[in-house]
Formats: C-alpha cells, structure tokens, sequence
C-alpha cells in the first residue's frame, strides 16, 4: 500500500532521453520518455489491446507505436491509430502519468492527476547550483522504502554501519537528539560535542584535535528525506536551532530521491552536494567513493532485513514497527511514520482522491 | 500482487493434443507435464509410444526416473513394474500383484511426426478425430519443426496466430512489413469445426524473406490464410503471385499460388502460465533450393522467437497488473477490427467446454 496522491522521484532528469525506458512503480509498469523538445512523458507500459508493454516499440515523432499490432499512441496515452481500420474506439487509451522535471529530477505523479499540483514538490532548489560539486548514484534496493526512511531518520547507525567513513562510536554514545515537526515536516536534530572525529570528518576538515558534530534529517512524506552534515573544532561554540543546517567548518548536504518499485523493492537516486569551498577537485574524487560505500553499506543492510521480514513465520512487513523493540533513537522515524499513516488514511477517504 | 487463476479444468479435455515429436521418444522415458497432468512417454518393444501417468501408484515417485524393460516400465524407487496399459504386473518381494494396482493410460496416436495423446475419456478417444499435417514427412515437401517451451498462457498463442497483423511489427526484419497491417483485405469464415481467417494483400511490395527467396522481389499480390482447429492445432498458409492477378478469388488462398510454405502449429497448455508449442514450417522441395534452406529455416526459427517474446511479456504484465486480469479475460481490454477472428475461437472454445460440463 502506497501514498498515491504525490509526487515521486522518478530518477534523475538525464536519466530520461528521446527513447522508451520501463520502469516499475508502485507496483504499475510505467514507460517513460521525452518528446522530440524534451518535455518528459509517462504512460501506462500496457497496450490497451493486448496488454504488450508499449515500452518494447519503438517511438515515431513524439507517438508511440506498439510492437505487436502497431497501435499508436499519443503522449496523452490517447491511440490515435489502429492499422487496417479507419477508426479507432473510444475507451482505446492507456493511462498517462504527469510528470515534470525540477531540482535535477524527474518527478511522477502516481495518484489521481487532477490533483497533480506541481507547487507539492518540495523546493530542494538549492541542488539547482550545486554544479559540478555533487555526487549522484541510482541505487535498485531490495527493500520496503520505509526501511530506507528509517534508516535516514535514525543517523545512529553511522557509529555501526559505516564506521570506516562518517561514523565514530560517538555519534550514538554521545549524541544530544531533538526531534521537531516544523509544518509538515519533521526535522531530527543531532549535536555531538567534543568528540574524536570520524574518519570522514578528520580527513577533509583536517582537524587537529577534537570537535563538535552536527546532523539533521528533515522528512516529508511519503518519502521526501534531506539530510545535512556539519562539524567544526571542538572550542568553536555550535549554535542550535537554524544553524544546524550550516556546514560550519566542514559538511555536506544529501538529498534522497526515493520511489517504491514495489513492496519489497525501491528505487533510490541520491544526490550529494558539497560546497566549493569545502573539497579540492583531488579530494571530491576521494569523497565520493566514501559517499558511495557508504550507500552500499545501507543498501546490503536494507536486503537483510527485508528478508528477514518476508521470512518472518508471523508474515511481517516494514510496516509493523510495534512487533519489534522501540529504542530512543527510534523517535524520529515514529513522528514520521506517523506523519506518513495520517496522509494515507486522508487519501482512502477523500473521493477526490479515487485514482482516475 | 493478484495472481489470477481460470478455474481448474478450463482446459478441453476430451481431445487429441500433440504430446511430443515422434523423434523425442525413445526407449529412455520422457517427462512432459499436459494440461496439468504428468505423463511419461516411452517407446515399447515393438516400437509402439506408451503414455502412461508418470507417477508409481506405490510412492509417488516419477516413473520417468525409471527404466524401460521391453514393454514395461519400472520404477526407480521400488522396482514396481508396470505394462503398456498402466497396469502394475509386478511388485518385487511379494507373490502376486493386488487387483486394481496401476496407473493411468493415455490413448496414443503417432502420425505425421506427432506423438497425439487423448487427454479425456478413453472411451471417447477416436483415432481417426486426431489431426495431423501430411505434409511433415512427406518425400516431396521440406520441413523444419521445433518444440518451444513458452512461459505464457495458451490462449495467448492462439491470439497471436489469429491475428496476423502483427506479422507487420514483430516480424518486419523478415516475413513482415507495413502492408500486412495497413493493407489487407481480411475475411473471417467460422466453419464447423473451425475458424479460418485470409489476408489478402494486393499490388504490396515483398517483405524481406519473400524477396530473398521467392520469385517476386518488388510488388506483388501476397496471402495468408490461418485455420484454427480447437483445442490448439493451426495450418497456416502462405502464398503470392504476380501483382494484380487475382484478387478476391477465394479459390487461390489455400494454395501457394507460384510461391508458398506452410507453418503449422500445435499448442498444447502445460498449466496455466507455460505452454507446449509444437511448429513445423514446410515447403515443397522446389520451393526453396537445398542449399538455401538452413538461411530460410534460420528466418522462420527466429519468426517464432520474436513471437515467444511477445507472449511471454504479455503474461508477465497479466501476473503483475494488479487487477486479477488473466488470458481468459479478452474483453478486459480494447477489441479491434484485427480481432475478429480470435473472438470468433474464444467463442468456439467457450462453446466445447459448455459442451463438455453438460
């Protein structure tokens, strides 16, 4: 069960050309591809007439024709030709997707399109002008989404998982958290104060001694994560509230691009920016190969517990939080659960809501 | 995800079905599951195929992993030995065999290449009800024939062969181009026993394998005529002649005018979602040059593969649609003109199983 009436991640926008590429959504085939002027366009990846994916034809012009018996489909998913006869039935259509590109990314709309309100998409325009300065990766993980919330929302973890890079046993041990709704929002605050580095923070802060370290994750549902990274020598004074957004004397910013697949998988295109100041072009390189060992430790994590859900005897899923043991860290990812459970109920109740 | 299912005996049953190629069976034992059933094929002393239910009445255990002893067959487990006709004859360590200790025996017909299996009612089985193309194995005709596993259900093959439009768009690097869609002249004749559909294409120009190997290599007048047989058997004829000449006369499309082949196909359901398909594309020797018939065949070969292709995508996107959908339900999607004949054999079908729960 999914939120619907949202919008998603679709991938990156150069992600998508003049060509047809299948994806899986939600659990709904979906073809995505861009007319001859760029626009992006996503159809139901279902022919009306024998249900062949439309995504194995081929394109012509700004139509798609399928590769069984050559229906022809505009971008709007209306067919506009049948070969051998002269007109085409009405109700002959699959369903068409909005989507639009911002912030670098594709964004799908999964829900009712009429209430496709491009304003939703959180303003994550500070990507915009991060330039050459970012680290992307795509990820297919076997996961529940929620499992990659979680994980985000309960930084923790980065004392275990990635001790070689950003984590120090720290970061759980000695960490002052606040967790706060700020609109629809919620925001995870962590200060860790006159700490030993982690290997990450001593190697590009250059650090001489002690410091203080900062992070915030910031959850919008279903599935919209930021999270920043600061730190700076530990007699510097860290200020709260705002200031925890900063970088201070050395950070970075991630911004986590998340669509469920299915139940059990989820796509993930993250987006890590680091500013100019803050890494020469010789150390990026060293950055964002950290950066992506950091995902693939959490990515091999989420598998082992997705499977340990699905081979669970009592049948659970990423959903049920409660048949497992709730620790103070877990506060975060409950408020945002929370936060998830209440959109959808308000979805299954709103008419307006009832998928066209 | 929702996984539909038709209802367990959707299948005819009180019919002749292509179980294997006369040249899959020997006197090694050969598993293949029919309409859900498991049956072994072996080939007796005498020479004679033997289809019997692949399961020992003892344990379970397949009596395809067992081994052929003149006439008879023995399980692998416990050594029960079991006659042509399914009956268990000996039961080693114990004197005599209980009455009633056997499994069952399928009726067998082999022609034409075909091992035909009866999969109803024994007392029903009529030798003479089961098809066959003479033309496979015939001294003056060529052929080339293949049995495909496909992960798709049956009623997906007989769509596919029904309407030949699709020859335009799967199979337009070679049997196929434009015109087969856009400019045919399509007739639907239901007959007694069966749907027959032509395509008549008048004043086209050849698709790449006719140009290649037949006589015509610019325009010319090109017909196909698709003749289903429930449960699963296609003729499938093929044919041209000079443009222009000849349009309209019904006479000349069951024939291959100056140049032609034959494919035939035998579609035998495995379960649900996998099928047997058993196909042959045949030829008079002058039709193609000897020399030239592995390139001709090789075409024909990957024709089917482009075809497999396609039904097996259809059934995954049937498995994972989400809304219960399954081959059986044709009106859960839009009905073109190119349809007409496949509605026609849903009927037919539809009819024979009404007929047979009566």
């Amino acid at each position: 069960m999914f939120l619907r009436n949202c919008w998603y991640a679709a991938g990156f926008s150069d992600d998508f050309g003049h060509a047809l590429t299948a994806r899986t959504f939600l659990g709904e085939a979906v073809v995505i591809y861009r007319t001859e002027k760029g626009a992006p366009i996503a159809l139901e990846d279902r022919c009306a007439h024998r249900r062949l994916p439309l995504s194995m034809g081929r394109l012509d012009g700004d139509r798609v024709e399928c590769a069984y018996h050559g229906l022809v489909y505009d971008h709007s998913g209306a067919c506009i030709k049948i070969p051998g006869q002269a007109s085409v039935p009405q109700g002959a259509r699959v369903r068409a997707y909005p989507v639009l590109d911002r912030h670098t990314y594709l964004w799908i709309w999964m829900g009712n399109p009429k209430l496709a309100d491009p304003a939703l998409i959180p303003d994550y325009s500070a990507i915009d002008t991060a330039g050459e300065r970012t680290s992307r990766i795509r990820l297919h993980l076997r996961c529940n989404y929620l499992l990659t919330v979680d994980n985000l929302l309960d930084l923790s973890h980065l004392a275990y998982v990635h001790a070689t890079t950003t984590g120090s046993p720290a970061l759980a041990e000695e960490a002052v958290v606040k967790v706060v709704r700020v609109g629809d929002a919620v925001l995870i605050k962590r200060w860790q104060r006159n700490i030993d580095p982690s290997p990450t923070f001593q190697q590009f802060g250059a650090f001489k001694g002690r410091v203080n370290l900062w992070q915030v994750s910031e959850y919008r549902a279903p599935c919209y994560i930021r999270v920043s990274y600061g730190s700076c020598d530990a007699d510097v004074p860290v200020h709260e509230d705002d200031d925890i957004w900063s970088h201070g004397a050395w950070g970075f910013k991630v911004l986590h691009g998340l669509i469920p697949e299915t139940e059990r998988t989820t796509h993930q295109f993250r987006t890590v920016t680091i500013h100019p100041s803050q890494a020469s072009a010789a150390a990026i390189a060293e950055f964002k190969r950290q950066c992506d060992l950091i995902i693939n430790e959490d990515r091999e994590v989420f598998a082992i517990q997705q499977e340990a859900l699905d081979t669970d005897p009592r049948g659970l899923s990423a959903w049920d939080l409660r048949s497992t043991a709730t620790i103070g860290a877990d506060q975060g990812l409950i408020q945002a659960r929370r936060l998830l459970r209440q959109r959808m109920d308000a979805e299954t109740v709103l008419p307006a809501a009832a998928s066209a | 995800m929702i996984i539909s299912t038709a209802a367990p005996g959707s299948f005819l049953r009180d019919h002749w079905y292509v179980g294997a190629w006369s040249d899959e069976v020997s006197e090694k034992p050969l598993a293949r599951t029919l309409l859900g059933e498991s049956i072994v094929f072996y080939r007796n002393a005498s020479g004679k195929v033997v289809a019997l239910e692949d399961r020992c009445a003892h344990r379970r255990l397949p009596l395809s992993m067992g081994i052929v002893i003149g006439d008879t067959i023995q399980c692998g487990y416990h050594g029960l030995v079991y006659d042509c006709a399914g009956k268990c004859i000996k039961i080693p360590g114990q004197e005599g065999v209980p009455a009633g200790i056997g499994v069952r025996c399928y009726p067998v017909v082999e022609h034409h290449q075909f091992v035909s299996v009866w999969m109803g009612d024994p007392a029903l089985a009529d030798e003479s009800a089961a098809i066959g193309f003479p033309r496979l194995g015939d001294p003056g005709w060529a052929h080339s024939k293949v049995r495909l596993e496909v992960g798709a259900n049956y009623l997906l093959i007989i769509d596919n062969l029904l309407d030949l439009s699709h020859v335009a768009y799967v199979h337009n690097s070679t049997i196929g181009n434009a015109p087969v869609a856009e400019n045919a002249i399509v007739k639907t004749i239901a007959a007694a026993g069966s749907v027959r559909i032509t395509r008549e294409m008048v004043n086209v120009p050849a698709a790449r394998t006719y140009a290649q190997f037949g006589p015509y290599k610019g325009l010319f007048d090109r017909w196909q005529l698709s003749e289903y047989t429930p449960p699963g058997y296609f003729l499938i004829n093929n044919g041209c002649a000079a443009p222009n000449t000849g349009a309209g006369d019904d006479s000349r499309l069951a024939g291959p005018g100056e140049w032609g082949f034959q494919v035939y196909h035998c579609i035998t359901p495995q379960d649900e979602r996998r099928t047997h398909q058993f196909w042959a594309i045949a030829y008079d020797n002058a039709t193609v040059a000897a020399k030239d018939r592995p390139e001709f065949n090789r075409q024909h070969h990957h024709v089917i593969a482009e075809d497999v292709a396609i039904y097996e995508a259809q059934q995954r996107a049937l498995d994972c649609s989400g809304d219960g959908v399954c081959a059986e339900d044709i009106h859960s999607s839009v009905v073109i003109h190119a349809d007409a004949g496949l509605l026609q054999a849903r009927r037919m079908i539809a009819r024979l199983r009404d007929e047979a729960r009566i």
